[in-house]
């Protein structure tokens, strides 16, 4: 790729960005606010402490579901419910945190391990059968998902709820199942070390083991794959339960590090940020880092402008959402450039 | 109190049944106009945004002139969303399922954050709504007469029209061959002279457009007012539905009323206590539609259209 081409499309993609940002600042201004003081507001606080810890602490989680889908993605498994297998990440790590108090370099890794099984295998579910009879796993894991976030809404409602809580949560973890805060007085907590050690993983197992090289050629082709004597169906399930055993991780270090506890709305939508994060970062573990940092400050900076305005928390979906449909749009311009 | 005396009560056989059609009308518009988009190779997953953003267009409809306007509004804005969407996925072929996700995270939270931009907090409740208009003589059989022979227009609309048209459609015209045929080979479609971008391009509209009447259904006939996040979750439904029912109009029918009666046992269930956990009442038709495909994959002859989520490029393999 010459230098040229590569200009080109960093301006297809910053132009992509600026619509979808023109085009929220233009929304705010019907709100009868000010968008010069809502852009200005996101900027500095951006460039606070706590904006930059926050940020982040927002990229850990879209960058491990960003990982979990193109681990999927790659193997041509179309995972769209890393949402769902957050939750069982989630509650899995809950679970643990509410019955259990173990020395923490014990018990962390312990609840790092049950997570990545919780969301792994509520992920090969539908992975086996795509395998086996060729069921559309998009669907199906959307289906799971569902299932997944009414059965953890269910538990901190009911068994697990608080009865001193006014609404339905439950209690706080045990404190030996926190990981430890960083910075006093942010939220940044000790899981942004997966960050990095994500990254690499996802890089070295796709790019460096026989495993990733097998998951790949089952993306290529899985015709291809199997004449080269490898099983696609294996790798289909396995690419599964790794992609939703990251998306679990994610789960995790949200119960573990930022709220303690299960509450309504402990996933910010990150099914949904999975999907932009992989395609922004082109399925590359480096590329979805990048993408996963851009879209955690474009989200803390909407959180921001939401609240210094007083706009409804709906502009804030509203702006992701326009970031994924110019994003996609701009991805058809750079292909037309290239045909 | 006793779960079995409580439900077999008549006044609760037909609250039950009353609710139950009622639940089922707008999953069911919705899932007809998906039977198309899919029948021809189109995995559309905006359901759920097309579905919030008619809810408020027939809102606005009703508040300003009257229900019929309502309905056109959502017609238009679902035909626009339609537009928008068979252009990024037919015209651009890009990836349909990041397209779909596009749309839902973009309908149902602009349709919100519009209703706050043009109400502020508190959306007016001033609309009449659909009319009671009971069937004469069928609506005096005891029990289902009040049960299902006094709804309104729309309703009967959908149940006693629309799903043998769309049966018919599909299962008896050209038109339904040449979708349907769209959707399992559209190279050879195209060889055939089928103009695949363009009978595309309408199943998408057309579903959309049907989507967006279901979330209108829900606001002029059913809650008859308007409220944030007030589909919930009811196009994912459709779409669910869409499989469980293997893209036929008539299976579609049925899974709609059993959906329908999982969702109007839960309201039923929470006002009158029954000691049982709703959420997982919410699960039911996940779980069945999940049911339904693993039986529907397992057979020998797979109905699922072949081309289904796969973009089509004329020239390219």
């Amino acid at each position: 790729m010459t230098w040229k081409l590569l200009i080109k499309y960093f301006f297809i993609y910053a132009l992509a960005f600026v619509s979808a940002i023109a085009i929220s600042l233009g929304l705010v201004y019907f709100l009868k606010a000010d968008p010069i003081v809502a852009i200005k507001g996101a900027v500095e606080t951006l460039g606070t402490l706590h904006g930059s810890t926050e940020v982040l602490t927002r990229m850990a989680p879209i960058l491990l579901v960003g990982l979990a889908v193109t681990v999927a993605f790659r193997c041509k498994v179309i995972n769209l419910g890393a949402e769902g297998q957050f939750w069982m990440g989630a509650i899995a790590a809950t679970g643990l945190g509410l019955n259990l108090s173990l020395n923490p370099v014990l018990f962390i890794p312990l609840i790092f391990l049950a997570s990545f099984m919780a969301g792994g295998l509520w992920a090969a579910i539908p992975g086996l059968l795509k395998a086996k009879y060729g069921v559309n796993e998009m669907v199906f894991t959307l289906m799971m998902t569902f299932i997944a976030i009414e059965f953890g809404t269910w538990l901190f409602e009911y068994p697990w709820r608080d009865i001193t809580a006014s609404h339905s949560q439950t209690p706080l973890i045990n404190s030996s199942a926190w990981l430890p805060r960083l910075i006093p007085g942010t939220r940044l907590h000790a899981g942004v070390f997966l960050i990095p050690i994500s990254i690499l993983f996802v890089y070295g197992l796709l790019w460096k083991t026989p495993l990733g090289y097998n998951i790949r050629a089952v993306g290529i082709s899985a015709k291809a794959a199997e004449y080269a004597g490898i099983n696609p169906k294996k790798n289909i399930v396995l690419s599964m339960f790794i992609s939703g055993g990251l998306a679990g991780t994610a789960g995790m270090i949200e119960i573990t590090g930022v709220f303690r506890l299960m509450i309504e709305g402990i996933s910010l939508g990150y099914g949904f940020y999975a999907i932009t994060a992989g395609l922004l970062g082109k399925l590359n573990p480096f590329g979805v880092a990048l993408a996963a940092l851009l879209l955690s400050t474009i989200s803390v900076g909407a959180d921001t402008m939401q609240r210094t305005v007083g706009a409804p928390v709906y502009l804030v979906f509203v702006i992701q959402s326009l970031v994924l449909l110019f994003v996609i749009l701009a991805e058809y311009v750079v292909r037309r450039s290239v045909d | 109190m006793d779960l079995w005396s409580v439900v077999f009560t008549q006044e609760f056989i037909i609250e039950f049944l009353r609710a139950t059609v009622r639940m089922a009308t707008p999953i069911l518009i919705a899932c007809l106009g998906q039977i198309f988009t899919q029948r021809s190779g189109i995995l559309n997953l905006g359901v759920e945004g097309i579905m919030m953003m008619g809810a408020l267009a027939s809102f606005v409809g009703a508040l300003l002139i009257n229900d019929f306007a309502g309905l056109l509004f959502a017609v238009l804005v679902g035909g626009t969303l339609g537009l928008f969407i068979s252009v990024m996925m037919v015209n651009f072929s890009l990836p349909q399922h990041v397209v779909g996700i596009g749309f839902w995270m973009f309908g149902v939270n602009m349709a919100s954050f519009l209703a706050r931009i043009i109400w502020g907090f508190k959306p007016p409740t001033a609309i009449t709504g659909l009319p009671i208009t009971p069937i004469p003589i069928l609506d005096k059989i005891p029990i289902i007469g009040e049960a299902l022979f006094s709804h309104d227009i729309f309703l009967y609309f959908t149940f006693f029209v629309l799903v043998p048209l769309c049966w018919l459609v599909i299962h008896r015209t050209r038109w339904g061959l040449v979708i349907t045929a769209t959707g399992e080979n559209p190279k050879a479609a195209d060889t055939m002279g089928v103009n695949v971008y363009r009978v595309r391009s309408l199943c998408i509209i057309l579903g959309g457009i049907m989507a967006s009447l279901g979330g209108a259904y829900l606001t002029l006939a059913y809650v008859k007012m308007f409220s944030d996040g007030m589909t919930a979750g009811r196009g994912w439904i459709a779409i669910a539905l869409t499989f469980f029912s293997q893209w036929d109009p008539a299976k579609a029918l049925i899974g709609a009323l059993l959906f329908g009666a999982s969702y109007s046992f839960y309201f039923r269930a929470q006002t009158l206590a029954i000691p049982i956990p709703y959420r997982f009442l919410l699960m039911v038709p996940y779980v069945m539609t999940i049911v339904a495909m693993v039986i529907i994959y397992t057979r020998k002859r797979v109905v699922a259209p072949a081309a289904l989520a796969t973009p089509y490029r004329r020239g390219s393999t």
